[in-house]
């Protein structure tokens, strides 16, 4: 029985998103973040919050892909409760390499425009 | 990435890419984001600017990086912002306490950049350690973070401390 751990729509995408995008990171923040960090991020109108912890083995769902968590930092739960701040590292890595980090494997960047839904689904 | 090329292309359109992407990454400290006046907005404020606000030393905790930072609010620059979940961060109470600067919740209303004295975050690593230095506000992190990410070129020792407590920050 799967759990929906958090869900979203994208309202749009920062200017500069495309700097951390080009090194396969993606960073959301909710549209209630400044916007000196809306300007860098994926911005979604999450006001749910979050019903329980993302974990590796997790799915994160982005429109139709699909992506395996591999890795989740220590703060990372708390960034997505209190901001609705995700990084999305596509690093392909099982070592979230900075706390606020969350892996998946190191594929393309799926397309993501504005009403792109984001999901997290637990086991 | 054509896609995000593409989509870059749409949202910036053909006007000139903002500053701080034409920065060259070999101007370290004099390129326009991390320039060392705008810093360091306090170096050199007056007495008339400064007032009754007292300065602090804020050190990097344990794992920390970056600082020693001196935070001297002015008359101008006189908010601790705080970009912290869950309201003013203990840390940011402490500059505010010490300084006479006010606290100010980042999440819950919006400021000038030219009013803020430091940036209090607690970032995990990659997108709120860069964007405060870029903007030129010294940038206080709670999180024991070094420097990543695209935004790592804006941050230096002068502009950015990490892994701070409230321990951490004294009467300077």
């Amino acid at each position: 029985m799967s759990v929906q751990k958090y869900v979203a729509r994208v309202t749009s995408i920062g200017e500069l998103a495309g700097e951390f995008i080009a090194e396969g990171i993606l960073v959301f923040f909710s549209n209630t973040a400044p916007e000196e960090l809306q300007e860098h991020a994926v911005v979604h109108d999450n006001s749910n919050g979050q019903s329980e912890d993302v974990q590796v083995g997790d799915t994160i769902r982005i429109g139709e892909h699909r992506f395996p968590v591999l890795a989740v930092g220590d703060v990372a739960n708390e960034n997505l409760r209190n901001l609705g701040h995700l990084v999305l590292k596509f690093n392909g890595s099982s070592e979230a390499e900075m706390q606020g980090d969350v892996n998946v494997p190191e594929e393309a960047i799926p397309e993501i425009v504005p009403g792109t839904e984001l999901e997290i689904i637990g086991d | 990435m054509a896609f995000w090329d593409k989509m870059k292309k749409a949202l910036v359109g053909d006007s000139p890419a903002p500053e701080e992407k034409k920065a060259p990454a070999a101007s370290g400290e004099k390129s326009p984001g991390a320039g060392a006046a705008s810093a360091a907005p306090a170096a050199g404020a007056s007495a008339e600017e400064i007032g009754d606000f007292k300065s602090v030393r804020v050190e990097h905790g344990l794992r920390g990086w970056g600082g020693p930072l001196t935070i001297q609010p002015t008359k101008q620059r006189n908010l601790i912002y705080s970009v912290t979940g869950g309201g003013i961060h203990p840390v940011a109470q402490k500059i505010a306490d010490l300084t006479g600067a006010s606290p100010f919740d980042g999440f819950k209303s919006k400021a000038d950049f030219e009013q803020i004295a430091c940036a209090v975050i607690d970032c995990g690593g990659t997108a709120r350690v860069g964007v405060y230095p870029m903007k030129g506000i010294p940038t206080i992190d709670i999180h024991a973070a070094t420097p990543s990410g695209p935004l790592a070129k804006y941050i230096n020792e002068t502009n950015f401390v990490s892994g701070v407590k409230e321990d951490n920050v004294t009467e300077a």
